[in-house]
């Protein structure tokens, strides 16, 4: 369960508003740029198979519509972006100056932004330099400070110390539009906390959000609709590839599972949240003869099989090797519309079978009739 | 390959053995999406809690999370058969069937999740039984290929492609859902999705030349998509609650899209292109809404129509636009026509300038001659300044007005006056009584620099839209409380009178002028701009009364059939001479009043040069002592 605040899970339980992000490098979608209608649709998979089983390596997926009535996203190259959603957790008041006003909640500066000079204010003392432009709105993120006009013009400032980063005359055509609509809207969204604040006309209001994960979104073939459907995947695709040689991902033998692991997501240009697992410190003596058919993903599921484990890509875009985790949820029938048991228990497994096809040869552990099939997985040959 | 060492089985086996068992269960609950896959949850019914992992979750938000979280599991696990397990681990994990070859997963709860290809011409694939689930990869190129997935509770998530001449999917009954990418590009494909609760959700493309879409049922959604391109292509949304919501194609010659019901909504993205394609919203109850789009400033729903030309028409006698309609079209001739052949037209704002349409102002227009022809109650046509005392007032004269009215008054003590409307700035239209003739505009903005009240004149020609006919004309009241320019008026074309109107005498020095600032669109060439002396009175030393009096161009006498030639910029020197004994005397002639009855002597000057823009023209007289005092008014005619 992703850590989150108990005033997270008794706003959602209370229906309070909720809002989506889907935040790119350069852009954001918000509520206002998704079909709301149709919704945003979210899987994710820890195991796929029949029955309860390890050494799989799931991408979780996401798919949502974007409006595109003014074809401002037809020339959007779209890329890797954070899904998150938050609730609105708390709202409150302040007493407004300036235009437009938010505190930062990395640093807890205060920003000022005017319609006359000078347009943008930290902690009471005029940035330097000053914007050419009066600032309508100011977004906070990744501790930097974005400071709009009303005509797709910004200026960024480092939010630890107010030094000038860029003044820029060009957002994409869709963030120039976009902003313009913020007037008057202070935001901070602090990456770190996952808490976005908004104050607008005296009013203050927070969200909490919870990530869905990183995800990767190909511009569409034909983006010139009213309408773009989009369905994307997390970074597991990126080990969708032929399992590169030993001098191409840097390898060298003996090496351990570890090391192993660390190359491969080195490799692939991926964060990772495991550093140690079952079985990790184990030594493979020369490069497995399956790797040359294999696919990077192919290696990453034995990895996690040898680990008993499945690798999953974690909802802030970390992969791990992960197992079940007790999280003490219960759901009652108000908590539930439709609720369909099976008539049996699935049975813990008592033992465990380590198969190779090449040499047919077994070894097991445990003595029980509830047996767990491992087969033709390399780092694991003939362990016993 | 040496074995690995370091590795061992236990660890493994002792996670695995302390999972401890589980029901498996599918649930739809109203969990938070802080819930992870690999969670384990505890779900309880009838007192009786079921605790399980959650081994895949779906989450579906609109602005409220719903959450399906499932799990998998066999009541017991098959011991371990060498053979049967390498069959179905071989390799990839590919299954072939080739010709005639058959795969049947027949039993309870099997499932087939990937990776099948069927490519034999009679290879199928069935999947009959209850909760049963094919996840991806279906690919059916044989040309007898079918898919049925016939039962409650199936759904069929991606990438079934038929491709063959008589590929057909059948999706039928209850909470089915198909759900993405579905292809049909045979010549006779055919996709049915006919009961309750079936769900198309995306990516339908019938491209066949007999493909067809049925939506039949109530609750059936089409949300995204739809591309009809074949020529007999049609699409049906007939049933309550059908809501078509985007992307809606029509571009073959008879295609054509029927929303017909109650409740049927169409939202957005509507394009018809064909030559036969046409747009049908009817209902029942005749609340039918074409709404193109909500505006972000007002919120209110707006269409707008932005084609060279606009029919509003319908069979009954009485036709009725309510509320703000704004036409910009600078063809609205037509549409005036159109409007003005209706009974009724209550118009509040019509930016149109031109015949019929060319309506200012606020309130109830009645058109009377087809739109040609129209009746502007508020429009000003004329304005002038009269000396009010110590005070000036601008006037204005409205069509049909039988005189002037006051709309404000200013004094030479105040450095800048407020006109009566439009905050120092006025504008007023005219329209000419000629029907021929065309809409004029004066604006302009008072002020006063401590010895001229100067009022600034534009005159627009709104049939050459950008060219003003008399730019900077100023009415001017100097300190003397003397004023060069009263009434303005006149229409271009029309020979209406437009100008400059002395109504008072004017005093001018020894070697003064009097500066006319004449139209700065005097043409076309040839045609006369004309000064009209009426009554001159000559202050001289003399008390002789002269026979005559008259202004003579050098040796040149100016009368009416003898104009002075004159060119923008250019000034000409006009001798007063005076007739004693018949013979006409250059000179002062002393004081002499001629005539003594006044009456109008016209003399003219041509103007030859081609049309200009700000000319000036220079009338100078001169004297040689004394004073020389008019009464005189100046017409330019056009």
């Amino acid at each position: 369960m992703y850590a989150c605040s108990q005033a997270f899970h008794d706003a959602v339980a209370n229906g309070n508003d909720q809002k989506s992000l889907m935040i790119f490098s350069d852009c954001v979608f918000t509520d206002e740029d998704i079909n709301v209608d149709n919704g945003i649709e979210f899987h994710e998979y820890f195991n796929t198979e029949e029955d309860l089983a390890i050494g799989q390596a799931l991408s979780s997926e996401i798919s949502f519509s974007l409006f595109n009535d003014d074809r401002l996203l037809n020339d959007y190259g779209f890329g890797e972006f954070l899904a998150t959603i938050g609730v609105l957790i708390r709202t409150g008041t302040y007493q407004q100056f300036g235009s437009v006003m938010i505190q930062s909640s990395y640093t807890g500066a205060s920003y000022i932004g005017s319609n006359d000079m000078p347009f943008i204010r930290r902690n009471g003392t005029a940035l330097n330099p000053q914007p050419s432009f009066p600032v309508k709105s100011i977004l906070i993120y990744d501790r930097k400070v974005w400071c709009f006009s009303d005509d797709g013009r910004y200026a960024v400032y480092r939010d630890t110390d107010g030094t000038n980063i860029t003044n820029q005359n060009g957002l994409n055509a869709f963030m120039r539009k976009k902003c313009q609509r913020w007037n008057g809207k202070g935001m901070c969204y602090n990456n770190d906390t996952r808490m976005l604040v908004i104050q607008e006309g005296g009013t203050r209001f927070e969200y909490e959000f919870v990530p869905l994960g990183w995800f990767e979104a190909e511009r569409p073939k034909a983006p010139d609709v009213i309408q773009i459907d989009l369905t994307c995947y997390d970074q597991m695709q990126k080990f969708d590839q032929d399992m590169p040689s030993d001098d191409a991902i840097g390898l060298s033998w003996p090496s351990t599972i570890a090391n192993l692991y660390v190359k491969l997501c080195n490799y692939a240009h991926v964060w990772y949240r495991t550093t140690s697992f079952i079985n990790c410190d184990a030594s493979i003596p020369e490069r497995p003869e399956d790797f040359n058919t294999a696919t990077m993903r192919d290696v990453l599921k034995w990895i996690a099989e040898a680990a008993g484990s499945n690798a999953m890509f974690d909802r802030d875009g970390y992969l791990t090797l992960r197992w079940l985790t007790i999280t003490g949820d219960r759901y009652s029938a108000s908590e539930y519309s439709e609720f369909n048991p099976y008539w049996y228990e699935t049975k813990k497994v008592t033992k465990l079978y380590n198969r190779s096809t090449q040499d047919v040869t077994d070894q097991t552990y445990g003595s029980g009739d509830e047996c767990y099939l491992i087969q033709d997985n390399p780092l694991l040959r003939g362990v016993s | 390959m040496a074995d690995i060492t370091g590795a061992s089985l236990a660890p493994i086996y002792n996670r695995l053995n302390t999972t401890p068992s589980y029901h498996p269960l599918e649930a739809d609950t109203f969990a938070d999406w802080s819930l992870e896959a690999g969670d384990v949850v505890t779900v309880t019914r009838d007192g009786r809690g079921y605790q399980s992992p959650v081994h895949s979750s779906i989450l579906r938000w609109k602005k409220q999370p719903q959450m399906t979280i499932s799990s998998t599991g066999n009541e017991a696990r098959e011991s371990v058969a060498k053979m049967s397990q390498k069959k179905f681990r071989n390799g990839s994990g590919g299954l072939r069937a080739n010709n005639y070859q058959h795969i049947y997963v027949d039993d309870a709860y099997g499932r087939m999740r990937s990776g099948l290809e069927l490519t034999g011409s009679s290879a199928a694939l069935y999947v009959e039984d209850k909760y049963r689930q094919m996840k991806s990869g279906l690919d059916l190129t044989s040309s007898s290929a079918h898919l049925y997935v016939d039962d409650r509770y199936k759904q069929m998530r991606s990438g079934l492609s038929l491709t063959s001449s008589s590929a057909a999917l059948y999706v039928e009954d209850r909470y089915r859902q198909m759900k993405s990418g579905l292809d049909l590009t045979s010549s006779s494909a055919a996709l049915y999705v006919d009961n309750k609760y079936a769900q198309m959700r995306s990516g339908l493309n019938l491209t066949s030349s007999s493909a067809a879409l049925y939506v039949d049922n109530r609750y059936a959604q089409m949300r995204s998509g739809l591309n009809l391109t074949s020529s007999s292509a049609a699409l049906y949304v007939d049933n309550r609650y059908a809501q078509m919501r985007s992307g809606l194609d029509l571009t073959s010659s008879s295609a054509a899209l029927y929303v017909d019901n109650r409740y049927a909504q169409m939202r957005s993205g509507l394009d018809l292109t064909s030559s036969s394609a046409a747009l049908y919203a009817r209902s029942a109850d005749n609340a039918a809404e074409i709404v193109a789009r909500i505006n972000e400033s007002t919120g209110e729903s707006e269409i707008k129509l932005s084609s060279d030309r606009v029919y509003i028409g319908n069979s009954r006698s009485t036709t009725v636009i309510n509320g703000k309609c704004e036409l910009s079209d600078v063809t609205a001739n037509y549409i005036g026509s159109k409007i003005a052949s209706l009974a009724t037209v209550n118009v509040q704002q019509l930016s149109s300038e031109r015949g019929g349409v060319s309506v200012y102002s606020v309130g109830t227009t009645n058109f009377s001659q087809g739109g040609v022809s129209c009746y502007v109650p508020n429009a000003i046509w004329a304005l002038q300044i009269v000396q009010d005392g110590n005070n000036y007032k601008l006037q204005r004269q409205r069509y049909n007005d039988d005189g002037w009215t006051d709309v404000g008054t200013f004094s030479r003590a105040v450095t800048s006056w407020t006109m009566g409307w439009s905050g120092g700035t006025f504008t007023a239209k005219a329209n000419p009584q000629n029907q021929s003739c065309s809409t004029q505009i004066v604006q302009g903005t008072v002020s006063w620099d401590g010895n001229n009240a100067t009022v600034p004149i534009d005159g627009i020609d709104s049939d050459n839209p950008g060219y003003q006919y008399f730019t900077g004309r100023n009415i001017l009241v100097d300190a003397s409380g003397r004023y060069s320019a009263g009434r303005l008026s006149g229409w271009e074309d029309c020979y209406d009178d437009i100008g400059l109107n002395y109504s008072s005498n004017q005093t001018i020095d020894p070697g003064g002028q009097i500066t006319i600032y004449p139209a700065a669109k005097p043409t076309p060439s040839g045609q006369h701009a004309s000064i009209t002396t009426r009554g001159i009175t000559v202050y001289a030393s003399s008390a002789s009364t002269p026979e005559d009096l008259s202004l003579w161009n050098g040796d040149t006498r100016v009368t009416e059939s003898s104009p002075v030639d004159l060119g923008f910029g250019s000034s000409v020197v006009l001798t007063p001479y005076y007739k004693v004994d018949g013979e006409w005397v250059a000179g002062t002639p002393g004081k002499v009043t001629s005539p003594a009855d006044p009456h109008p002597t016209r003399y003219s000057l041509k103007c030859t040069g081609a049309s200009q823009a700000g000319g000036v023209v220079t009338y100078t007289f001169t004297t040689d002592g004394g004073s020389f005092s008019t009464g005189t008014s100046y017409y330019f005619y056009r």
